[in-house]
């Protein structure tokens, strides 16, 4: 598998990822609700291969298994924190398996559910643990870089570190964003310039922002970009959600098309963005016209 | 600075050790315990409900001022219990709907609720339909429900339809949330309710419960 990703970004080409396996899963197999989504992937290898398989045809470069919600904590609220190690193993050899030679999977690693002290209980230890007994399967399973998201920037900060203590994997850190009445910021109250200059101090070798509701209005994307700029000069990263849900003829659907997204792209990636796609109510379409977006940006 | 603006200035600032301080001095000072409740602690934390729906504070604030808001509630709440005057705003029932284990936005709707004097009980993350119809029938008087993925928050409509089938429309409210419903999706699915942010769910529920 090529090791070549950061090599290839700093030469300035432009690739495309996608973080939420679910809404694929949804939108293209109907995955049901129940039950946490790893357990649901290694329950249905072949829907999840197939799914991902149609991602990367539609021009996606780099993958991703839906690890986002395998720290203990979450697990634990589905009794099943005792498979941890094979949930996250099993989806990484599944994706494995079904990713092109040029193409990437990065490890998702995901929030705890828990807090740093003094605001929650945890201790920098107990979290250093939660992502480390991530980042071991996702090795063995054979990654080729990481990404994590996570809420608080000190807690990614904290990811940063395990990964690094591990492998020498690239990684990608990305704070989830939200368009707030003082300006872009994290749920913590730390706004994008901030954020991206504390995670470059932490090594983070490309900084992000996704989801949250940096999509709308639109072009709430675009400004969170500008502003991670603003705080370093690593390569960015940027895939916001396809906005607030609509309920339309009994489907729940979020309203930004994909032209409306692939619109958008060409800008983000001027003001600095290597790495872009879609994240929550992003469909194959959306990464599709996204990729011929940003490859034509080449 | 008297005493009770004191515990609701050093609420708002998060500091537990000196609400707890406080309480006790206020209690000294021949305050009653619903006074300093309603006029020191909830008074605070209706402060910082209002800050952060301003986004002026955000979710540190917020939990700190729990914390110092818990640390003051240790003092009164065996003083208020055995008075047995003291009485809740309402009693909120709040969970993640099924499938959903998102947490964060749930927390703090109940911290900001319990924060304004009601009661309330956190069901957890996951919760299937009958622990919401449950949660009802044990007394509560709004069901919240926070979901945030659109896969999930199909898992609104069938609670507040279970609701209604017990026989319990009418008399329990039901409230959504999440970073993904809206208000238009709120009423699209027969919810009584719905708050953008933390600060907001207080005026709803208040207006709920004809408390407003």
């Amino acid at each position: 598998m090529a090791r070549d990703f950061l090599e290839r970004i700093r030469k300035g080409e432009v690739l495309v990822a996608y973080g939420p396996i679910h809404t694929l899963l949804e939108q293209e197999v109907g995955r049901n609700l129940e039950g946490h989504l790893s357990e649901w992937i290694v329950n249905h290898p072949d829907e999840f291969q197939s799914v991902t398989a149609r991602y990367y045809a539609a021009g996606g470069d780099v993958g991703t298994p839906g690890t986002q919600g395998n720290a203990r904590p979450r697990l634990k609220d589905f009794g099943l924190e005792d498979r941890l190690y094979e949930l996250t193993l099993k989806q990484v050899q599944l994706i494995k398996e079904v990713t092109p030679e040029n193409c990437y999977v990065m490890g998702h690693i995901g929030m705890t559910s828990r807090f740093l002290e003094p605001v929650g209980d945890a201790t920098p230890d107990e979290l250093y643990k939660y992502y480390s007994e991530q980042i071991v399967p996702m090795l063995e399973g054979g990654v080729d870089l990481f990404i994590i998201s996570e809420n608080d920037t000190e807690e990614i900060v904290i990811a940063i570190k395990a990964v690094r203590d591990h492998c020498d994997l690239p990684v990608i850190a990305q704070n989830l964003f939200y368009a707030t009445k003082t300006g872009i910021k994290t749920i913590m109250g730390v706004d994008a310039k901030t954020a991206s200059a504390r995670l470059q101090e932490a090594g983070a070798d490309i900084i992000g922002a996704s989801c949250g509701d940096i999509d709308r209005p639109i072009g709430t994307a675009l400004t969170t970009v500008k502003e991670m700029r603003q705080g370093c000069d690593k390569p960015l990263s940027i895939r916001p959600d396809a906005g607030l849900a609509q309920l339309i003829d009994g489907k729940i659907v979020q309203p930004v098309s994909p032209e409306e997204m692939a619109k958008e792209a060409p800008g983000w990636i001027a003001a600095g963005a290597s790495l872009v796609g879609g994240c929550c109510g992003t469909s194959l379409e959306h990464i599709k016209l996204i990729s011929t977006a940003a490859k034509g940006k080449k | 600075m008297d005493t009770l603006q004191a515990i609701a200035e050093n609420l708002k600032e998060g500091q537990a050790a000196k609400v707890k301080e406080l309480t006790q001095a206020a209690l000294d000072e021949g305050i009653s315990p619903d006074d300093v409740l309603d006029n020191g602690l909830i008074a605070g934390m209706t402060v910082v409900g209002k800050l952060f729906k301003e986004n002026e504070v955000f979710l540190p604030e917020v939990m700190m001022s729990a914390k110092a808001m818990d640390a003051g509630m240790a003092v009164l709440e065996p003083l208020l219990l055995k008075s047995g005057k003291h009485e809740s705003k309402g009693k909120v029932a709040l969970g993640t709907v099924q499938g959903d284990v998102h947490s964060i936005g749930k927390n703090l709707v109940g911290i900001v609720l319990k924060g304004a004097g009601f009661e309330v009980t956190d069901l957890g993350v996951n919760i299937p339909t009958e622990k919401f119809v449950e949660a009802a029938q044990n007394g509560a008087q709004i069901i919240g429900m926070s979901a945030l993925l659109t896969t999930t928050m199909q898992h609104m409509q069938p609670v507040i339809d279970a609701l209604e089938k017990a026989g319990l429309k009418g008399r329990v409210k039901t409230m959504i949330g999440g970073c993904i419903v809206t208000q238009e999706y709120a009423d699209s699915i027969g919810a009584d309710g719905y708050a953008p942010d933390a600060g907001s769910a207080v005026d709803k529920a208040k207006e709920l419960l004809g408390l407003a």
